[in-house]
């Protein structure tokens, strides 16, 4: 398990600005010519400088979003790399989306509670077996991927969120939480209005797109509760070159966000184009040259504004 | 309040509350009644959808009202539409809406449609995956005003650029105009890629919609 992503999680002073994706792109690898398989992953993320390798799981290997799914087989063979692996599941709300559709999954929402409660339930107990049997091959962290808002709120109100998805989502932390494991919640969309719940499901870490909530406020509030994965916008990511203003802004972000731990910087979309492994990688290196000049001065990693029981040295 | 302003009302509110039964009821109680359709579409079933949008503009109601709302909207217009004379309705302007290709999220469109459908535009809609050829044809065939185009991927939202250059290249570009919207989209990407409008939201897209079409 790579130490510094662990010190991120356990809000510690890491040895580095631990970094790596949620989502590599089916379209990266064919760009390369190269097989989407875990083979294929492993050799990026060590080129790349990852510290964690991030497999989404699931039955096929087919996936409608651009990415390839793996199966169990592969998280043990991720698990033998030396990278903090990550097993990328399906929230409950995100694979009833994925039977039903999204406009008949949110009317369902609207005119059938208890109806939606109970697939939720069905949906959560097959989630608990993956959970098992993922950190049993070797998963440091499970994310519950479940898109629950779009750019401009949730896709219903905190009330509801809180009667029918929050109860599922305290059971599946503590499942993680049983393994030894991380358990990190993704969501599109602007989820500010709930982020106090997310937080009180007791999830370690949190992705999120940085468009649409402000993660300088989430780090005021939750920095010392949840780990954010997050640096890397959309725009950065698709940029075809990056201004000097706009890079000194990213600096910025960096450092505010990196002060104190508790970050790994990624996006929140994946990387789906070599355009954007390009630009990751300057961002990458952007990042640790601001943070090693800035350590000079000020200590940014190793600054814990609010949780002193984690000033400890990991990896 | 008389017996037709109360059935008036009554369909407003079954679209306000997402009740596609009710509002069907009462637009069929309503035609019994000896009311014009056109009456009740002006006054009842448009103010509802508009309502609806307004609540959710508001922060009031969240999707799952409003997708009951259009759903709601939808049943009623079934009925009325089909007894609309010539004239009693004219349309703003034809739309046709469609997901780009490679891009399954059918949530958005189905707001915008209903919402541009309330404010008197005629909407096609094309569906999700929709590649660009078939937005392209649409304009050489069809006497389309507007094509308006959802992405809601950042790989996905690529493909408009693509279907605003096929316009060029056919040269129809100046025949329509085009609107986009989404998540990942901006005014800036919009603008890049030499679209007439970007549309934040589904009622943003009523309001860019009719000023395209130099409409108030």
């Amino acid at each position: 398990m790579s130490q510094c992503v662990k010190a991120a999680f356990e809000h510690c002073v890491p040895s580095r600005l631990p970094r790596g994706e949620l989502w590599i792109g089916t379209t990266v690898f064919e760009e390369r010519q190269m097989e989407d398989d875990v083979d294929a992953h492993l050799g990026l993320c060590h080129k790349m400088g990852m510290d964690l390798i991030s497999l989404p799981v699931g039955d096929s290997q087919d996936s409608p979003s651009g990415y390839r799914l793996f199966s169990v087989a592969d998280i043990e063979k991720a698990a033998r790399s030396g990278l903090f692996v990550v097993a990328v599941l399906s929230g409950p709300l995100q694979r009833l989306v994925d039977k039903n559709g999204l406009r008949s999954t949110l009317a369902d929402i609207g005119r059938d509670t208890d109806g939606i409660r109970e697939a939720l339930r069905d949906e959560a107990q097959e989630l608990y077996c993956l959970i098992d049997i993922c950190t049993e091959r070797g998963a440091d962290a499970v994310v519950i991927a479940d898109d629950l808002a779009y750019n401009r709120a949730t896709f219903f109100s905190p009330t509801v969120f809180r009667q029918l998805i929050h109860p599922f989502y305290r059971e599946l932390v503590d499942r993680v939480h049983r393994r030894r494991a991380y358990a990190v919640l993704h969501s599109d969309g602007n989820i500010a209005s709930i982020v106090p719940d997310i937080v009180s499901s007791g999830f370690d870490g949190l992705s999120c797109q940085e468009e649409c909530v402000d993660l300088i406020s989430l780090k005021r509030t939750y920095g010392t509760q949840l780990t954010l994965l997050a640096g890397l916008s959309c725009e950065l990511l698709n940029a075809g070159s990056l201004p000097a203003k706009r890079k000194q802004q990213f600096v910025e972000w960096i450092k505010v966000l990196s002060q104190g731990g508790g970050i790994i910087l990624s996006s929140s979309s994946g990387l789906h184009s070599s355009r954007m492994l390009l630009n990751v990688e300057r961002l990458y290196h952007l990042a640790d040259e601001a943070l090693a000049r800035a350590s000079n001065t000020r200590p940014y990693l190793a600054t814990y504004p609010v949780r002193e029981r984690g000033r400890k040295e990991v990896g | 309040m008389s017996s037709a302003s109360g059935l008036i009302e009554q369909i407003k509110q079954s679209i306000v509350e997402g009740d596609d039964e009710a509002a069907k009821a009462a637009v069929e109680k309503s035609l019994a009644e000896g009311l014009a359709p056109v009456e009740i579409l002006n006054s009842g079933i448009v103010p509802g959808i508009e309502t609806t949008g307004q609540l959710w503009a508001e922060g009031q109601y969240f999707m799952p009202d409003v997708i009951l709302g259009a759903e709601a909207f939808k049943a009623a217009t079934s009925i009325i539409e089909p007894r609309l004379k010539a004239g009693d309705a004219p349309k703003v302007g034809k739309v046709a809406l469609g997901v780009v290709a490679g891009d399954m999220h059918n949530l958005g469109i189905t707001i915008v449609a209903a919402m541009l459908r309330g404010a008197g535009f005629e909407v096609e809609e094309l569906g999700i995956d929709v590649p660009a050829a078939t937005f392209i044809a649409k304009v050489k065939n069809d006497n389309v005003d507007i094509v308006g185009m959802g992405a809601y991927m950042t790989t996905t939202m690529l493909v408009m650029k693509e279907v605003i250059e096929g316009l060029k290249k056919e040269k129809l570009r100046d025949k329509v105009k085009v609107m986009v919207g989404g998540v990942p989209l901006t005014q800036e990407y919009a603008d890049e890629i030499g679209a007439d409008a970007w549309g934040k939201d589904a009622l943003d897209a009523v309001v860019k919609a009719k000023q395209v079409k130099g409409v108030s």
